[in-house]
């Protein structure tokens, strides 16, 4: 029949969908409906423990009602901005910096470089803040060492500082991504651009604004929303360093949302958070698409 | 060694019809050529002789064999036991040159000798003898085209296919590999099917050509065929280099071509067959055009606008009110721009096309 | 190369000045390791940079047998390096096999195959994987249970392997698609089926990209905390994340416990060797992609 013969016709291009499936499968299964059960448990009031488990009732915006009102929320939420906002500008900052110093002509020793900026990136985030204790100490730490030469004050930054520090922390582990690629962009513009704008007579920096920084822009989107998307899932630090405190002080909104889902067992509120973080990342990165022009 | 045969052949991409309707025969041994600008369809059709595409509708013949008829059958490029030569040669880059070649013979798991041997008779045809254990992206264009070349003569293929493996060739290269191609055609008698768009390479090299044009078929015949006896205007103003001048005119009366600028009269067998004809397109080649420097009977007068020389001859650009010619001259007829010089036609050369069919009347 | 700004102050006294920030970039990064790496061949190792005064490798045999040395203060909590390095290890082996598998045939069917639908679906798979993790973690516990993942080092990488797919398969099309049609067209044409053409020709020529998802899925599952933090209950089946934590996790509403330092760093240098050992092995193939990664956008 008709049917049988397409098949027949087109059987390369049926096996090669197959190939799609496994991906696609496990993507629904472990990703897509876990997203749409966030979505689902946090109309609920769904427990981790107890009768709510088995029967969770449907309460509708309940959760979120409790949310706006929750002084927690509020400070968590101004306390992911916070984080967000200072780990962006230095991610990007320093990943520039170092992508500078990869395409760059005049500086040598590129390997050791490129495995030296790259070193922080490899290495597990679990260890991360361990390997910075050293750092931080109050008595001893380096930086309140390079502070006391300078004659400046030294600080308590794990206690009295601790959201700079898990700041630092993220800064220093995460900027290569935005190396890498600004890197891959700026080493994609055809020189014979720098060429020209030479022969007419543009300067080092008239070439650096007029050249490079037009033609990367697209590249910079990518970073920052990277680097974005990545501080928001921010987790690891804030859970086993700092556990949220003092005070809330770090208490970041992957942070509470966790907490609030096994930590007091209210599965139905954490996920509220959890979409609240999810309607976030996509409001915000559809508000840095505009702003860059896409 | 077989003969392709094409019935009807036409090949749909969505709405854009790049093959329509192509019926062609190409003999056992034959070097064919398919000739045609940007877009004619010429590499849509050697993929469908090549099984990389299956026709809309129409019937592909290897002998007496149907490989393709757009319904029930349809036979896998592996299986047509063709070779192809890409433009870009398309080399495996993972693998060295040696590799390369012996890739064909590989997968029909010659034994190792055999196929040792004839990569090395084959490196040493086409000169690349020292250059088998390059990697392709160490070698130059000339250098990859060949080892493409011996992939594709590895195992001797019913048919050997290829889409303009001249292209990225600089010009010297590409001259001598011309000659060196046809050499090996005949010595490997292979049928071949050779795409290109330019008309030099085809006049030099093929047995037949088939000139194309937006998916169909202008003309197949011999290149002294279609230098001499184009069967329209396209062939006409495509092959010859200068290409043929093409002038607007009507038939006055019944004796004179009316160029607007000037009147000429016509010769008795041309008489003839313009009865009825309105509006014409006058051709006639560069070559065909004798220049003079002085007033001469039936001459007419035309000034020049730039002068070319070349060495072994002068290609003067004519003009006349708003007629512009070519003219091939001598290269010891010295003018300057603005001169004055004096042309006559020679009307055993030149060709009348009737201006709306496009086809050729003489 | 191209882009070069910095060759632009080409005078010497603003080099200088490169050097000079570049060195202080260097410190930066380096000290923080620096100090980890002395510190763990340290016997009396403190938050602080200092040349050990004796080189030991006690910390080292601490972590491995779970026996505090004589004379030295236990962890609030005993190791089993060996064991967490194997559970470790299990997940990122399988999760690496699970997404090299998965993302190549998805990849390479969205690079060669047309259909409708098809930017959808590759406009699904990007948003998936951009979704914030906290929006897809909390109710993996509930989800799990009934696959029998909880507790299970395999449902654990099966996991782990879901949330890398999405990035995988966007950097493995890119790179597919860099790889011309026609190459596939001419192995064909020289009698390949379609399936040896991939093993001969496609998967060789990909094997950079292939190689950079290898080293990919396996950071992010050698290194990752979250998922197994919510799946793993039973202590035998820690991977050496979650195993740091149990060690030197402080109590709720304290901050930075005193830890015993040597065993830490020990701890956290064989952690992150095998990451380092990968990197290393495929760090010629990165410089084959990384501008690859531009044309995935």
């Amino acid at each position: 029949m008709k049917i049988i013969r397409w098949i027949k016709v087109h059987s390369v291009e049926l096996i090669l969908a197959t190939f799609l499936l496994p991906a696609l499968i496990t993507l629904i299964i472990f990703q897509l409906i876990p997203t749409i059960w966030t979505i689902w448990f946090s109309f609920t009031d769904m427990a981790l423990i107890g009768k709510r488990l088995i029967h969770p009732r449907f309460i509708g915006l309940e959760n979120y009602v409790k949310l706006l009102n929750d002084p927690i929320f509020w400070q968590s939420m101004k306390v992911t901005f916070e984080y967000c906002l200072a780990s962006l500008v230095l991610r990007f900052v320093l990943g520039l910096l170092a992508a500078l110093y990869l395409t760059s002509k005049t500086f040598k020793g590129k390997t050791l470089m490129a495995a030296v900026f790259l070193l922080p990136y490899i290495i597990p985030g679990v260890i991360h803040p361990y390997v910075w204790i050293s750092m931080l100490d109050t008595r001893y730490g380096t930086l309140n060492r390079i502070l006391l030469l300078f004659g400046l004050p030294s600080q308590s930054w794990v206690y009295k500082r601790a959201m700079e520090s898990v700041i630092m922390i993220n800064s220093w582990a995460g900027y290569a991504l935005a190396m890498l690629v600004l890197a891959s962009a700026i080493t994609s513009i055809p020189k014979e651009y720098y060429e020209v704008a030479e022969i007419y007579g543009a300067s080092r920096w008239q070439r650096f604004t007029k050249i490079t920084l037009p033609l990367i822009k697209y590249p910079v989107m990518l970073s920052m929303i990277l680097i974005f998307k990545e501080d928001i899932d921010d987790f690891t630090y804030v859970y086993m360093f700092t556990e949220g405190g003092p005070h809330y002080r770090t208490e970041l909104l992957s942070l509470y949302a966790y907490h609030k889902a096994f930590a007091y067992f209210e599965l139905g509120y954490g996920c509220a958070v959890g979409f609240v973080i999810a309607i976030l990342v996509f409001i915000l990165t559809l508000a840095q698409l505009k702003l860059g022009g896409t | 060694m077989v003969e392709v045969r094409l019935e009807e052949v036409t090949k749909r991409f969505g709405n854009v019809l790049a093959v329509d309707r192509i019926t062609l025969k190409v003999r056992d041994k034959e070097f064919i050529v398919l000739l045609g600008p940007s877009g004619c369809g010429k590499t849509t059709t050697l993929r469908l002789i090549a099984g990389l595409e299956k026709v809309t509708s129409g019937r592909i013949y290897f002998g007496d064999k149907l490989v393709d008829d757009g319904e029930t059958t349809y036979v896998t490029p592996q299986r047509r036991n063709v070779s192809m030569v890409f433009q870009s040669y398309a080399l495996f880059p993972h693998m060295n040159v040696f590799e390369n070649i012996a890739f064909p013979a590989r997968i029909k798991k010659l034994p190792k000798e055999e196929i040792k041997k004839r990569v090395n008779e084959l490196a040493e045809l086409l000169k690349i003898k020292d250059l088998l254990d390059r990697k392709p992206h160490e070698l130059s264009g000339g250098q990859q085209q060949r080892v493409a070349l011996a992939r594709a003569l590895m195992i001797e293929p019913s048919v050997l296919l290829l889409d303009e493996p001249l292209a990225n060739l600089d010009a010297k290269l590409r001259v001598y590999m011309r000659a060196e191609l046809k050499r090996l055609q005949r010595e490997f008698k292979c049928t071949t099917i050779y795409v290109t768009h330019d008309q030099v390479e085809a006049m030099s090299m093929a047995d037949r050509i088939v000139v194309m044009n937006q998916g169909r078929i202008q003309q197949v015949g011999t290149p002294d065929d279609l230098y001499n006896r184009p069967a329209n205007l396209f062939v006409a103003g495509f092959i010859g280099s200068p290409p043929m001048n093409l002038l607007d005119c009507t038939v006055d009366g019944r004796e004179f071509l009316n160029f607007g600028a000037f009147k000429i009269k016509m010769p008795e067998d041309w008489i003839a067959v313009t009865q009825g004809v309105g509006e014409a397109i006058y051709g006639i080649r560069p070559q065909d055009i004798k220049v003079y420097k002085e007033r001469r009977e039936g001459a007419i007068e035309f000034v020049v606008y730039v002068t070319e020389p070349l060495g072994d001859r002068i290609v003067l650009t004519l003009v006349k009110d708003d007629l512009w010619i070519k003219a091939l001259a001598p290269p010891e007829f010295t003018v300057e721009m603005g001169d004055k010089v004096w042309i006559l036609f020679n009307f055993e050369k030149a060709h009348l096309f009737d201006k709306r069919s496009e086809k050729l009347l003489i | 190369m191209s882009g070069d700004i910095l060759k632009r102050i080409a005078e010497p006294s603003l080099q200088v000045v490169g050097y000079v920030v570049l060195a202080v970039m260097f410190l930066y990064i380096l000290t923080p390791l620096v100090w980890m790496f002395l510190t763990a061949f340290n016997p009396e190792g403190g938050p602080f940079l200092e040349l050990p005064k004796e080189f030991t490798l006690d910390n080292f045999v601490m972590i491995f047998t779970g026996e505090p040395i004589k004379g030295r203060a236990g962890a609030a909590h005993p190791f089993y390096m060996t064991r967490w390095i194997q559970n470790s290890f299990f997940i990122a082996s399988v999760a690496l096999l699970l997404v090299v598998t998965m993302a190549s045939m998805a990849a390479y069917s969205l690079s060669r195959l047309d259909f409708p639908g098809k930017s959808l679906l590759m406009t699904f798979i990007l948003l998936i994987g951009f979704m914030p993790s906290m929006a897809k973690i909390l109710p993996l516990f509930k989800l799990c249970l009934m696959f029998g993942f909880v507790d299970n080092l395999f449902g654990v990488a099966v996991v782990i392997a879901s949330s890398i797919l999405p990035t995988q398969i966007w950097i493995l099309k890119g790179f597919f698609d860099s790889i011309p049609r026609e190459l596939e067209e001419q192995a064909w044409v020289c009698g390949c089926g379609r399936f040896t053409t991939l093993m001969r020709v496609v998967l060789p020529v990909a094997g950079p990209g292939i190689a950079v998802v290898a080293l990919l899925s396996f950071l992010g599952a050698w290194g990752s905390f979250t998922i197994p933090l919510i799946l793993i209950r039973s202590e035998d089946l820690y991977p050496i994340s979650l195993g740091i934590a149990s060690v030197f996790i402080h109590n709720p509403g304290e901050i930075g416990l005193a830890v015993d330092y040597g065993p830490l760093c020990a701890l956290s240098i064989v952690y992150a060797i095998p990451s380092l050992a990968i990197y290393y092995l495929t760090r010629k193939y990165l410089m084959q992609v990384r501008l690859g990664k531009m044309e995935v956008r």
